[in-house]
Parts: C-alpha cells; structure tokens; sequence
C-alpha cells in the first residue's frame, strides 16, 4: 500500500514555479527599457541624432535624416519602419513647411533612439 | 497629380530615349525652375534626342543649332533685314525665339556666339542695334558640349557657366540599355507616339506653384554655409556665386514640388548640389597637379559631407 503524501509536494511545486515565474518576469523586466513619453518632435529627433551620431561615429557631419534612416533601417525588425518614415514626414512639413506639430506618437522615433543605443553598448561590451 | 504628371513625362520621353530617367528628371527640374540646361557627354548617347522628346511631351516650339566655328551672332539671334518693297529694314527673328533652343555642341562656336545667348538666357529678352524684342515664355535653352573635345573648341567662359543652372552629365548607358536602344534603332526613332501632356496654361500654372514652394530660414542658412564653404576651400580657385545658389534654391523648390511637398528639406538641396554647382567652381591647378582635387564633383561631395544640415 502506498504511503499518502499528501498535499506537500503539490504545494512544493506551485511554490517552485511560481518562485521561477516571478525570477523570469524579474529578468524580462530588467531587460526591457522603460519608453519615456516624448511630446516635442524636436526632443524625440534630437534623441535619436544623439544615439545614431555615437553608434556610427563614421557617418560624416552633413547627413540626412534620410540618409541616416535608410542606413540604419533593418536594425530591429520590430521597429515600425512605415511609422517612422511618416512620422520623420510629419516633422519635415512641421520644421520647413510651417506646418502643424506631428499629431501621430514619436515613441517609435524614441523607441528606434534606444534600440540603437542598446546595439552600440550591446557592440562596445558595456 | 504633380507626381502623376513627373511620372507621365517620364513614361513618354520613355517611349524614344532609354534608360534616362534621372537625366530627364533633371531637365525637368531646370525647366520648372526657369533654369537653363547643359548636357554633358560624349557623342551618340542621346543628349539631343532627349531635348526634342522634352519639348514635345510638353508641347513646346522647338528649334535646334548646330554650332560650328564659323558661325556668327546673327545666326542665333536674328538680325535687321534690308526689305526691298517697302525700302526699310526689318527684324528677322533668329532660332533663339523658341520655347527650347537645343545649343547643340555649344563649345564649337567662338566666344561671341555664345555670348549671343548670355541676355537671352538672363533676361529672356534679346537686344540688337538698341532694338530689344522679348523670348516667348517660357524660354529654355538646353546646351549640350563633349567634353573630351580638345581641338577647334571654345570652352565655356565661367560667366557663360554660371548662366546654366544644371549640368547633366550623360554616362555610357549600362549592358541591358544597351541591348535595348540597339533593338530600338532597327526601325527609324519617331517621335509620334509622344503626347503632349500639358497646356501652356497649365505649364504656366506649374510655375507659380514651384515659386510658392516655401524655402525656410534654416535651409537658407544650410544654402548660406555651403557656399562660404565652395569658396574658402583652398582646392578651389573659384567658389560658388550668389548666382549659383540662387539657381540651387530655384531647383531644390522644383525638385521639392516633383516629390509633392510644397516646401524644401536638406535632401533636395543635396540632390542637386552637384548638378548646380559642379560646373561651376574652378579647382587650383596646385591642386590638380598635385592630385589632391580629383574633379569638382568630388569636392562638392566632400563639401555636402562637411556640413551640417538643420535637423
């Protein structure tokens, strides 16, 4: 006849995986950057300038934004690129064309500025 | 609908000249900035084919010089004539008083027959014996040379160069258009099939829209550095005139109009920086001899490079 062990051991392994579960969420967390809410189109560009200035030292002084774009598209697949493009559109018409200020979010312009300093710290080993 | 008309132009100079989009987009460019035009290239890769498929696809008088070294003023502007029946002389009007006057080989014909064109170019007006009689509008001249002509050639004088607001320069066309212009030229090059794809009317349109274009004030300054740079580099003896930035504003609004954007951005200034300015900074010989200038095209890249864009 076998011994009943009662409910310990189910307990036990509810415990594990949820002590498991929460050091997974703990890792996940710590990796993921924290998007901060940009308002100004012009503090969400001068961001990403900042990032892609230091992760390509070797693009010269008179580049574009396009020009930086398309060099640096395909860094991440999960950036929107199409989102970024009418956004970089947005802020063109805004700062030449006296229009209006970008209506749609720049977090993919602030997410796209942080993706690229990650991959240069990831490149520089710190 | 501005793209949509680009793309037309480009479809029915298509239909005759292959493989020249980028040339064609520039000429365009010149013409909807009121610029004048200069083909570079060497002979048989159709310069003059792609002026005349131009002035018909916008449906505008076309006249064609051949220039050669014993040609006379005369010969471009026109002249006062001696008429018999009524014993008074008359102006006869020259192939200048055209839409597009294709200069063909300009380089062939002395120094004061292409100063003939130096006032019609500028002020789209011609003047002889204190009789000044104004171009139909619009007027463009496209000119085409070979530059590796070294003999019985009058090469352009600076001010004669700085009247073009674009220089093209035509390449040997790659193996495919090669192969496609070689099966073209089995039957006779017609130019029927283009169509004229706008009206006078609305040519005249399409320039008040490209003045509207709006250049702000950062671009301006951008324009501003980049021609204090063409002339204090010290490879250059001869930087960029006010003229010539002039001209690259005038293009970057057409070239910004042909994107749909009815203001400018840094790209169009550096699209045409060296088609506009190319042609006219002189390098220094020191410099050539000692090899540190390969061609003014480099320098100006070198130039766009340098500085920095408003962002």
């Amino acid at each position: 006849m076998a011994a009943s062990l009662g409910p310990t051991p189910l307990i036990v392994l509810a415990l594990d995986g949820a002590v498991y579960a929460i050091l997974m969420l703990g890792i996940v967390a710590s990796r993921r950057v924290s998007l901060p809410r940009v308002d100004d189109p012009n503090v969400a560009f001068g961001l990403l300038e900042k990032s892609v200035m230091r992760a390509y030292p070797d693009l010269k002084d008179g580049f574009t934004w396009r020009e930086a774009l398309a060099r640096i598209k395909g860094i991440d697949a999960r950036i929107d690129w199409p989102n970024v493009m009418a956004t970089l559109a947005e802020y063109e018409a805004y700062k030449y064309g006296n229009g209006d200020r970008p209506a749609g979010s720049l977090s993919e312009v602030v997410r796209l500025a942080l993706k690229i300093r990650m991959k240069d710290r990831i490149g520089r080993g710190n | 609908m501005v793209a949509e008309t680009s793309e037309r132009l480009l479809k029915e100079v298509g239909k005759v000249v292959v493989g020249r989009e980028r040339e064609t987009r520039l000429v365009l460019v010149a013409f909807l900035a009121r610029g004048h035009v200069l083909l570079e290239g060497v002979p048989g890769i159709s310069k003059t084919l792609l002026a005349r498929a131009f002035s018909s696809c916008l449906g505008l008088e076309f006249k064609r010089v051949q220039f050669t070294p014993d040609m006379m003023p005369l010969d471009i502007v026109g002249g006062f004539v001696f008429n018999l029946k009524n014993r008074e002389f008359d102006f006869r009007r020259g192939p200048i008083f055209s839409n597009v006057l294709l200069a063909d080989e300009i380089n062939r014909a002395p120094p004061k027959v292409q100063s003939a064109l130096l006032e019609g170019m500028q002020e789209c007006q011609v003047t002889i014996e204190g009789h000044t009689e104004l171009l139909p509008s619009p007027f463009m001249v496209v000119a085409t040379e070979n530059p590796f002509e070294f003999h019985g050639v009058y090469p352009l004088p600076e001010g004669q160069l700085d009247r073009f607001m674009l220089r093209v320069v035509f390449d040997y066309p790659d193996g495919l258009v090669e192969s496609e212009i070689l099966k073209r030229n089995l039957r006779d090059i017609d130019l029927s099939p283009i169509e004229p794809i706008m009206s006078n009317e609305q040519i005249a349109e399409v320039f008040s829209k490209v003045k509207s274009v709006r250049v702000s004030d950062e671009i301006l300054d951008y324009l501003s550095s980049l021609a204090k740079l063409t002339r204090t580099e010290e490879r250059v003896n001869l930087g960029a005139s006010p003229r010539a930035m002039v001209h690259l504003v005038q293009a970057a609004r057409a070239f910004a109009f042909l994107d749909g954007r009815d203001y400018v951005i840094p790209d169009d200034v550096k699209a045409l920086a060296v088609p506009v300015l190319a042609h006219r900074i002189s390098i220094e010989q020191s410099a050539i001899l000692k090899g540190s200038a390969p061609d003014a095209t480099a320098i100006i890249r070198e130039i766009m490079e340098k500085v920095k864009p408003p962002r």
